[in-house]
């Protein structure tokens, strides 16, 4: 059992507001990962859990326990590191039997734990190793190794993935997430890459300048972004967003948009007539716009007209650089389509899909009637700052 | 994560050794403001009723020529020291020949040497050559012994300087010389401040050669001149103390204004640690 | 290759001799004034000039003879072992102890720095006058205490000429003749008190130096190594212990050799400071050297002592050098 909270947790450096006024809780046993931009703040955030840090204001409950003055070692709590921080003049056993050895473990115990990690790894021939000896990946198994051995309450990583090449990245993901089944410890993992995000977590915390801005399942942060931080920053393509003013009656709304208009079915128009006149911001992502040729029939769309400027074929689909008003935008369509650069076409606008944001608040005015997703533990609501609920 | 009285218990020890790093100058500089009525031994602590400039005065008196003499002697040495040890890092780290290893480690070698292993016959040679017991002896002396030290820190200084750069212009055409004077030169003024600072310290304050190279009192050296003054009983110890200080001024104050020079050429000594 | 081409290799060439001709004048100066000058103190060692009057007649090792046999010099050697350790020991304890306190983020750290190391500004001369005042016998630290009114301390310092030694009819001394150590019990194997009064002048110039090269050695161990170790549940004493002191070896060992072989070389401090002290208790091979030829004009054996404190020294050095080459060659 392993259960965090952070309760309006504030901390500065200096002048630099690292991260602001953050509640969250984290759930046992979930993978809950931090994504945003560089310098948001996720490692500050995970460093004040380990006790690296102390807090400028707030609370930070381990298992409903306030840890706020806890030194890091009390803590039980193990950390991956980006640079994987290994002990460069200890052999790679030494380097997983260090906290170990700090805790007082007994020697055999510490034998025992440190070979079947190894084992488990797949490192028990690099036991006598120094770090330096070997490879990029073989140093973050020892990384990982020396937070295994520890069988912490709370793992935490910061990025362990960014400093391996592309193809063992998609390795140690997936095993990554069988050993979080396997271990079935609380994980927080900090990363910038939204595959490894999306791919790896239970739960998605995504962050901007040290404020929190959504929580919810890769799912939920994805079809239903809160705000167009989110919207804009989940995704690869990212979601176009054009500007936008929302019109028309409760039986049939319209986002007037530059140079064309998008009508909205009616049960989304009465939900949002009662903002019509606002300014707003329309999200449209890039697979929800089709060739009109290819499309599913239940598709309820409506056709824009725009000019090929580049066409990029990725495999199994196609990505379009269009030019619509002399608006910027980027499809993403069936593989099949024929239209090429040089070309006007004309694609189908999923409007079932269309995100809308308030223009001045930036926060979404309609949510998307989603199946919902069960809550991973239901617990006590957690408000996040910029949330629209 | 620190508690208060940890920090308190920092800071303590820091100001405590400072003082005590601090103490010396402390009694020179109360010693040297004393008038000499006032200065008596069981009083080296006492601050000086009045501000008087006596003991200053009369050190300074018997060690001006001395002081003029070290002056003489640390400008040139400087200077050709620098030249020759910019040259010589030059060559080591961009004109690299098979062997050049090894003169390294020849020069590096003679940077540690003991210097009493080689007194006597620098005494004899320096007696051939019509030098000895004259600052062009001293002079000679230092820029050679001053090699190592001043190879080892621009070769530092100048394996810093991408070897692209100079490989650029060797292929434009530029000779060895130009490249010096065009590329290297130009970029090298830190190493010149920070071998120059080295040289004048060092120089300044050797004792070893200045004592034998030089016997006559008025050729000598600041150093030597305050050794002598400080072994006679009848100079005043108050008169000794100002003595010390004013030898040491001109070093401590190339400390205090490019102290961060300073610190490298240490660092730079210490062969990077 | 076309015609330029061999003109371009042909320039590289000729400007290999240049670059050559360029290190000349140094390399043949460092050979002779260095390597050359060695060679002739070494054929003056085993040399009979023992007067004003050089006389290179080989007497073999009969020099080196003498003075191990002189009571003299082999005070030399036991003061040299005696300050070398002190000092070493002193400078590393004091230097990286002040090291890893500014490192734990001081306010003024600038300031202290400055103020530690600044008596590696000043020549040994200076620092031998100043601290032969500090240290007298009645005055300086001495009559300190007086001045918040505690009374005087009446300790000799340098003048002092007491050895500490054990002394044959102790316990421990009986012990020692009981292995067959008993040539130990012997004040040529003791710590003259009067030494520690220069160990602490050099102690007082030379630390700084060591305290900023371990700063150095601190500021560049990564963070996250620390903080790695902070979760893994060191304390910050044992993070000292199992993770910075390990690191700085190469430090220690870097410290080690250069004030090792200042303190093998020591002559200004102790000239200017205490001479050879009451019964040799300060005298060190560097003023023995110094006296013995420049005073006494026993060249043969001056060079003779000059010969042993090279070799000290390249036992220390030379293994140094060779280690720290081939590492930076690794880098
Ligand atoms: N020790 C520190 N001192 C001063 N400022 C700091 C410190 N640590 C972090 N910051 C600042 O706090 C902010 C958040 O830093 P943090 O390291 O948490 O960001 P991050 O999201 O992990 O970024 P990245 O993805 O680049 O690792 C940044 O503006 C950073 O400059
Ligand atoms: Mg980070």
């Amino acid at each position: 059992m392993a259960r965090v909270l952070y309760s309006h947790v504030t901390k500065h450096f200096g002048d630099t507001v690292a991260v602001e006024d953050l509640t969250l809780e984290v759930f046992d046993k979930e993978f809950l990962v931090l994504i945003g931009p560089s310098g948001c703040g996720k490692s500050t955030v995970i460093r004040v859990l380990a006790g690296l840090e102390k807090l400028t204001a707030g609370e930070v409950y381990l298992d409903d326990v306030l840890v706020n003055d806890l030194p890091a070692r009390d803590r039980d709590i193990a950390m991956v590191f980006q640079s994987y921080a290994l002990y460069p003049h200890m052999s790679v056993f030494d380097n997983m039997a260090f906290g170990l050895k700090m805790h007082g473990v007994h020697k055999d115990e510490i034998k025992r734990r440190v070979t079947a990690a190894a084992e488990t790894l797949g490192i028990h021939e690099l036991l006598k190793r120094k770090p330096a000896q070997l490879s990029g990946g073989q140093r973050q198994r020892v990384a990982l190794g020396r937070a295994i051995v520890r069988e912490p309450k709370v793992f935490l990583f910061d990025e362990p993935l960014s400093n391996l090449d592309a193809k063992l990245r998609v390795q140690t993901r997936a095993e990554l997430s069988k050993l979080h089944d396997r271990l079935g410890t609380t994980f927080i993992y900090v990363t910038h890459d939204q595959v490894e995000a999306m791919t790896m977590a239970t739960r998605l915390a995504v962050m901007k300048d040290g404020v929190l801005h959504q929580v919810g399942t890769p799912e939920e942060v994805y079809f239903r972004p809160d705000n167009v931080f989110v919207a804009g920053f989940i995704g690869s393509p990212s979601m176009n967003l054009l500007p936008g003013k929302l019109t028309g009656t409760p039986e049939e709304m319209r986002i007037e948009l530059k140079g064309f208009e998008l009508s909205l079915p009616a049960e989304r128009s009465k939900r949002v007539a009662s903002f019509a006149g606002r300014d707003v911001i329309c999200g449209i992502r890039p697979e929800d716009m089709h060739d009109r040729a290819f499309v599913r029939a239940e598709v309820r769309g409506q056709v824009i007209q725009g000019r090929v400027e580049v066409t990029e074929m990725m495999g199994n689909e196609r990505f379009l650089h269009l030019l619509v008003h002399e608006q910027e935008l980027l499809a993403r369509v069936d593989a099949r389509t024929r239209a090429r650069a040089g070309q006007d076409v004309s694609l189908l606008v999923d409007v079932d899909r269309v995100h809308i944001f308030d223009a001045a608040t930036e926060k979404v005015l309609d949510k998307f009637d989603l199946p919902e997703s069960p809550a991973p533990v239901p617990g006590e609501p957690v408000a996040s700052p910029g949330a629209a609920s | 994560m620190t508690l208060p009285w940890s920090r308190v218990a920092i800071y303590t020890v820091l100001v405590l050794f400072a003082l005590v790093y601090l103490m010396p100058i402390y009694v020179l500089l109360v010693t040297g403001l004393k008038s000499f009525q006032e200065v008596r031994l069981e009083q080296m602590w006492d601050l000086p009723s009045a501000l008087r400039f006596d003991s200053f005065r009369e050190a300074y008196n018997s060690l001006d020529s001395n002081l003029a003499n070290s002056f003489k002697m640390v400008v040139p040495a400087t200077i050709a020291s620098c030249m020759l040890g910019s040259i010589n890092g030059y060559i080591l780290t961009k004109w690299r020949f098979p062997g050049s290893d090894l003169i390294f480690f020849l020069l590096l070698f003679g940077m540690f040497i003991p210097y009493q292993s080689i007194l006597i016959p620098l005494v004899k040679t320096l007696q051939q050559l019509h030098v000895y017991g004259s600052l062009w002896g001293l002079v000679i002396t230092h820029v050679i012994y001053g090699i190592p030290i001043t190879t080892l820190i621009f070769r530092n200084y100048y394996a810093n300087i991408p070897t692209e750069l100079v490989e650029a212009a060797k292929i434009d055409g530029a000779s060895i010389f130009k490249i010096y004077t065009k590329i290297i030169f130009p970029l090298s003024l830190p190493g010149f401040v920070v071998v120059a600072i080295w040289q004048f310290t060092s120089i300044w304050n050797d004792f070893l050669f200045a004592v034998t190279v030089t016997s006559n009192p008025g050729i000598q050296p600041a150093t030597v001149a305050l050794n002598n003054m400080a072994g006679s009983f009848i100079v005043e110890w108050n008169v000794q103390m100002a003595g010390a200080l004013i030898a040491a001024l001109p070093t401590l104050i190339v400390y205090i204004v490019l102290g961060r020079f300073f610190v490298r050429g240490l660092m730079a000594g210490a062969l990077r640690g | 290759m076309n015609s330029s081409g061999h003109r371009l290799a042909r320039r590289l060439t000729s400007e290999r001799a240049v670059a050559i001709a360029l290190i000349v004048p140094s390399a043949v100066a460092v050979a002779v004034f260095v390597y050359g000058f060695i060679a002739w103190s070494a054929v003056v060692s085993v040399s009979e000039w023992d007067t004003v009057r050089p006389d290179y007649t080989y007497v073999g090792l009969d020099n080196f003879r003498d003075l191990f046999n002189n009571f003299r010099f082999q005070i030399d050697i036991r003061n040299t072992v005696v300050f070398t350790v002190l000092f070493v020991g002193a400078c590393l304890g004091i230097g990286f102890a002040l090291a890893s306190l500014l490192d734990r983020h001081v306010r003024g750290e600038g300031l202290f720095r400055s103020i530690y190391l600044f008596p590696m500004a000043v020549s040994f001369i200076v620092t031998g006058v100043v601290w032969r005042w500090l240290l007298a016998p009645r005055a300086g630290v001495n009559i300190l205490p007086e001045k918040v009114g505690a009374g005087s301390i009446d300790y000799g310092w340098y003048t002092d000429p007491t050895v500490l030694y054990v002394h044959a009819d102790t316990r421990l001394g009986e012990a020692l003749h009981s292995v067959g150590l008993g040539f130990l019990a012997n004040p040529n194997y003791g710590v003259p008190l009067a030494i520690t009064s220069v160990v602490i002048a050099a102690t007082w110039q030379m630390s700084g130096f060591v305290m900023v090269m371990y700063l150095a050695g601190l500021r560049a161990i990564p963070d996250e190594l620390r903080d790695a170790a902070r979760v893994d549940g060191a304390s910050e004493a044992q993070i000292l212990r199992h993770i910075s002191v390990p690191l700085l070896r190469p430090v220690t060992l870097s410290a080690m050799i250069i004030l090792g072989h200042q303190s093998l070389k020591i002559f200004d401090l102790v000239i200017s400071m205490t001479r050879r002290g009451p019964g040799f208790a300060t005298d060190v091979p560097g003023l023995f050297m110094y006296e013995t030829t420049f005073q006494g004009n026993h060249f043969s054996h001056g060079a003779a002592v000059s010969i042993l404190m090279l070799l000290a020294v390249s036992v220390l050095v030379i293994p140094y050098l060779f280690w720290s080459l081939r590492r930076e060659a690794r880098l």
